[in-house]
């Protein structure tokens, strides 16, 4: 048997079965309606519910369908014969099932999305995913956390703060189903038993969020130079600075980097701001971009270890976790997150200077972009700059997983169909680059 | 007493009447919210559309597009005039771009498409396998100037073509369309296009096809409908080519409704000049036509027979067909309406409407073995996913679209919800076959390929 055709031909027919609607029940099954849209707003530009009980079920007999046919001993399957990748497609077949049954996939019982505008500016975007709770449990319901709860997080970041990401990350949950899995696919084999014990010291002492944050300062300029990004002028924009924060259980995390550090080319410096042992890192060469500061520190404050690129942003993070310049403060924030309950299990947040920060770099691909794109790209860049900044709040609970979005625009109607042209844009800028560069001119090119 | 018992029957009355409506399929969104949320700052059409679709189904959208189609037409606009700029071209290539481009602005700023303010769909399952399946793409009815508003329909009518169908009908649609709206249109666009050798060329083409045949003349008897439909007779078979083998009988007709004689003039003069196979004029049951009486070689039955009937000019594959219709259509024979299948599914399906299209079981019964001939060519097990069902391809259908004052509304009711309706018709069905036909062919030519590379 042409293995092609073994692949491709069971590929369509899937695709056929899993469209094929459940239409040999004996009466319709009441739908998750009500419990999706009673979380979502009516009357916005965008108002959607599909019902994914059907879909689901239809994947769950196409994947075991799928998987027979992969491990059948038929002498005409090319997968299984294989000496190679027979083994190889055995061990992953065998995790394949149980990984999508502990994923909780399956007890998505419907989904949902909601854009209003609340004020002429001020959109509410609302996507939900319903949790059908009687199927049981499953890895994306306890990965996020199972309740919302406040964003200590919050009291940390520093007002200046162009983009924030932080969520709720249970590692304990992802191992145990990594563990189930296993334990499943091998008759009795777990994989963190047998992880080495500073593995699992990591482990037990991560307590369960983790986050990224970059700063933006607009009275200190950095400068690339030209020749760096293949433009006449050298570029200015604002200097940043980011960091890296998990929550810990205790200073396990940082004794053991501690330990790493000293035992390395340069012992860490060790300041003492407002009580907390900041420990910077120093650098064998300095950066050759004027503006940007790169000086490495990492400190514990309270039960957050962070990780920052400069010395200055994590004296910030001590100074807001302190009351003194927290993100809470900024007008931008306070606006976008007015009448929004911050209690959740993660956050994200874009500010309008990092979205006018985001352009510069935009712009700088203008430069390599043909006349005839340019204007189109204007109008995408000039769309970008009303942009006042958005924030989004997901929030999981016993009855699903909710993401909440505040923006200056309609995420989903005018800022999707300039989204949508500018990917066109790129595109069609990339094609024409390859087309240039001649590396398809044996094939008569793309015109 | 009497008093009290009237007044009390009369507001039980009153709230049973009311406990019903509220328990009816065709709630509003707003009736079964429990939340009450705010009012968008920004108007659309939410309450407009939404108020034509079913809640409570598997699947339920509405989705503003004024911002969207605004957006759209900003980029299209410079990318256009860009486009334009950037193409090296003679004096006369820049002249027919700058036409082009003229046409395609004024099609487009005439067509409507700019009026829709918001589209909606919704799939409900109303009883085991049965869906109600709705989309609705709405316009501001003080907007309706647009053509896309007009040329497809003016205002839902009883569909006139279920008159003619046999009750063997297996596949029909009819589609209504203003073809002397369209007519008149296109000095429109052409004069947009602000050419005058354009226009000079287009008026001399007009002028030609009226004196040759009397374009306006025909286009203004046409009557704006136009169908066509299959019959499938189970109790006689035909052969067609491999993978499909034996299925029943199939017969075709195409349908055009008629003001007055002057296409089926043209077209049975035409005919009764034309050289090759032999033309009969017959009459059948007081109805004249015309009959080829010599087959086309094909592999479905063709001795095409032409006839006027009602306000409909109809060409049906084969004489049979033909008094098949004109007996179906003068009562004696049974019509599709009249069978089973039709009623299930036009229950509480309104069929006063300007677009129709029906597919009965009997497609899915006659695909599925074909289907299934495909898919074991290609080496897949019995049974393989369940598709051994019959059930699994069914397709019946039947659906109507109506152009009503502020939208137009696409419903039908199918065995399928939205999604696999559109799914399986569009894409899965003819990708499976395409794929079964094709694959075993390209091994084929592989392997042929490689014996005669290996003979060399």
């Amino acid at each position: 048997m042409n293995p092609i055709r073994k692949i491709t031909i069971p590929f369509f027919a899937c695709c056929m079965s899993f469209f094929i609607s459940s239409a040999h029940s004996s009466e319709p099954a009441k739908t998750s309606f009500e419990a999706v849209t009673e979380k979502l707003d009516r009357n916005g530009h965008l108002f959607a519910y599909f019902n994914t009980a059907k879909t689901m079920k239809q994947l769950d007999q196409m994947m075991d369908s799928l998987l027979e046919l992969a491990q059948s001993n038929d002498s005409a399957n090319p997968l299984a014969n294989n000496p190679f990748i027979g083994p190889m497609v055995s061990g992953i077949t065998d995790a394949i099932k149980p990984a999508y049954e502990e994923s909780g996939i399956s007890q998505i019982g419907g989904v949902g999305m909601s854009s209003l505008a609340v004020k002429k500016d001020q959109w509410r975007q609302k996507t939900f995913i319903y949790r059908d709770s009687q199927k049981g449990d499953g890895l994306i319901w306890e990965m996020f956390g199972s309740e919302p709860h406040s964003l200590e997080i919050l009291e940390l970041v520093p007002a200046q703060t162009g983009l924030l990401a932080h969520s709720d990350l249970r590692i304990s949950a992802l191992m145990d189903w990594v563990d189930r899995i296993s334990e499943k696919a091998t008759g009795g084999q777990s994989v963190t038993a047998s992880a080495p014990a500073e593995f699992k010291d990591i482990l037990n002492a991560f307590d369960d969020e983790v986050g990224f944050m970059m700063t933006l300062d607009p009275n200190k300029q950095l400068k690339i130079p030209g020749f760096m990004i293949q433009a006449e002028e050298d570029l200015e924009m604002d200097s940043f600075a980011f960091a890296l924060i998990a929550r810990t259980k205790g200073d396990k995390i940082l004794s053991m980097i501690n330990e790493a550090m000293e035992s390395g080319f340069a012992p860490p410096q060790r300041t003492k701001i407002k009580g907390v042992n900041l420990n910077s890192i120093p650098l064998p060469l300095p950066i050759p971009i004027e503006g940007l500061d790169i000086s490495p520190c990492y400190f514990q404050v309270d039960d957050y270890m962070v990780l920052a690129s400069s010395t200055s942003l994590g004296k910030s993070i001590i100074e807001a976790k302190n009351g003194k310049g927290q993100i809470t403060e900024n007008d931008d924030f306070k606006s976008l997150t007015e009448g929004l309950d911050l209690k959740s299990n993660g956050i994200s947040y874009m500010s309008p200077n990092f979205t006018n920060w985001s352009i510069k770099l935009n712009e700088l691909s203008m430069g390599q972009m043909p006349e005839e794109l340019k204007d189109s790209f204007d109008i995408y860049l000039n769309y970008n700059k009303q942009i006042k900044g958005m924030v989004s709040l997901i929030k999981s609970d016993k009855d699903g997983i909710m993401l909440e979005t505040r923006s200056s625009v309609n995420l989903t109607g005018e800022y999707l169909a300039h989204t949508a042209a500018s990917i066109a844009i790129i595109l069609g800028n990339s094609v024409q680059q390859f087309n240039e560069s001649g590396m398809f001119d044996d094939l008569g090119g793309f015109e | 007493m009497k008093k009290e018992t009237i007044l009390t029957l009369f507001i039980t009355g009153i709230a049973v009447a009311f406990t019903g409506c509220s328990d009816s399929s065709e709630k509003q969104i707003e009736s079964t919210s429990k939340n009450k949320s705010p009012q968008s700052a920004v108007p659309n059409s939410f309450a407009e559309v939404t108020s034509k679709l079913d809640t409570n189904g598997d699947v339920f959208v509405y989705y503003s597009t004024e911002d969207v189609i605004a957006t759209i037409e900003k980029y299209a606009e410079t990318a256009g005039a860009q486009a334009v700029k950037s193409i090296e071209a003679g004096p006369m290539e820049d002249a027919m771009m700058e036409s082009g481009m003229n046409i395609g602005k004024a099609m487009y700023e005439q067509s409507g498409i700019k009026d829709i303010s918001g589209m909606g769909m919704s799939s409900i399952e109303l009883e085991s396998g049965m869906f109600r399946n709705k989309m609705v793409i709405h316009h501001d009815p003080e907007k309706s100037n647009g053509k896309l508003w007009s040329l497809l329909g003016s205002e839902p009518h009883e569909i006139d073509m279920l008159k003619f169908l046999p009750e063997d009908t297996a596949l029909a649609f009819s589609h209504e369309i203003n073809l002397k709206a369209l007519l008149d249109w296109l000095p429109e666009l052409i004069k947009a296009a602000g050419n005058p050798m354009l226009k000079q060329q287009f008026d001399q083409s007009i002028e030609m096809a009226n004196a040759e045949m009397d374009l306006t003349d025909l286009v203004t008897s046409f009557d704006n409908e136009i169908g066509m439909f299959v019959t499938l007779d189970a109790s006689q078979k035909m052969q067609l080519p491999p993978p499909a083998g034996e299925i029943p009988l199939l017969g075709f007709a195409l349908m055009a409704k008629v003001k007055d004689d002057k296409i089926s003039d043209l077209l049975f003069s035409i005919l009764e000049n034309t050289t090759g196979p032999e033309i009969e004029k017959k009459t059948v049951s007081g109805i004249e036509m015309l009959v080829v009486n010599e087959p086309v070689p094909m592999p479905i039955p063709f001795a095409p027979a032409v006839f006027r009937l009602g306000k409909f000019l109809v060409v049906a594959n084969t004489e049979d067909l033909a008094k098949q219709i004109v007996a179906t259509q003068n009562g004696s024979k049974k019509n599709l309406s009249s069978t089973e299948e039709f009623q299930r599914l036009a229950k509480d399906l309104e069929l006063k409407a300007n677009h129709f299209f029906f597919a009965s079981e009997q497609v899915g019964s006659t695909m599925s073995p074909i289907l299934k001939q495909a898919m074991n060519a290609g080496g897949l097990p019995e049974g393989f996913l369940g598709l051994d069902s019959n059930d699994s391809y069914n397709l019946q259908t039947l659906g109507v679209i109506r152009m009503d004052t502020d939208s137009i509304m696409v419903e039908n009711h199918s065995q399928n919800g939205l999604f696999n309706s559109v799914m399986m018709q569009a894409g899965v069905i003819p990708a499976s076959v395409g794929a079964g036909m094709i694959l075993p062919a390209l091994a084929d030519a592989r392997e042929r390929a490689q014996s005669i590379s290996s003979e060399q």
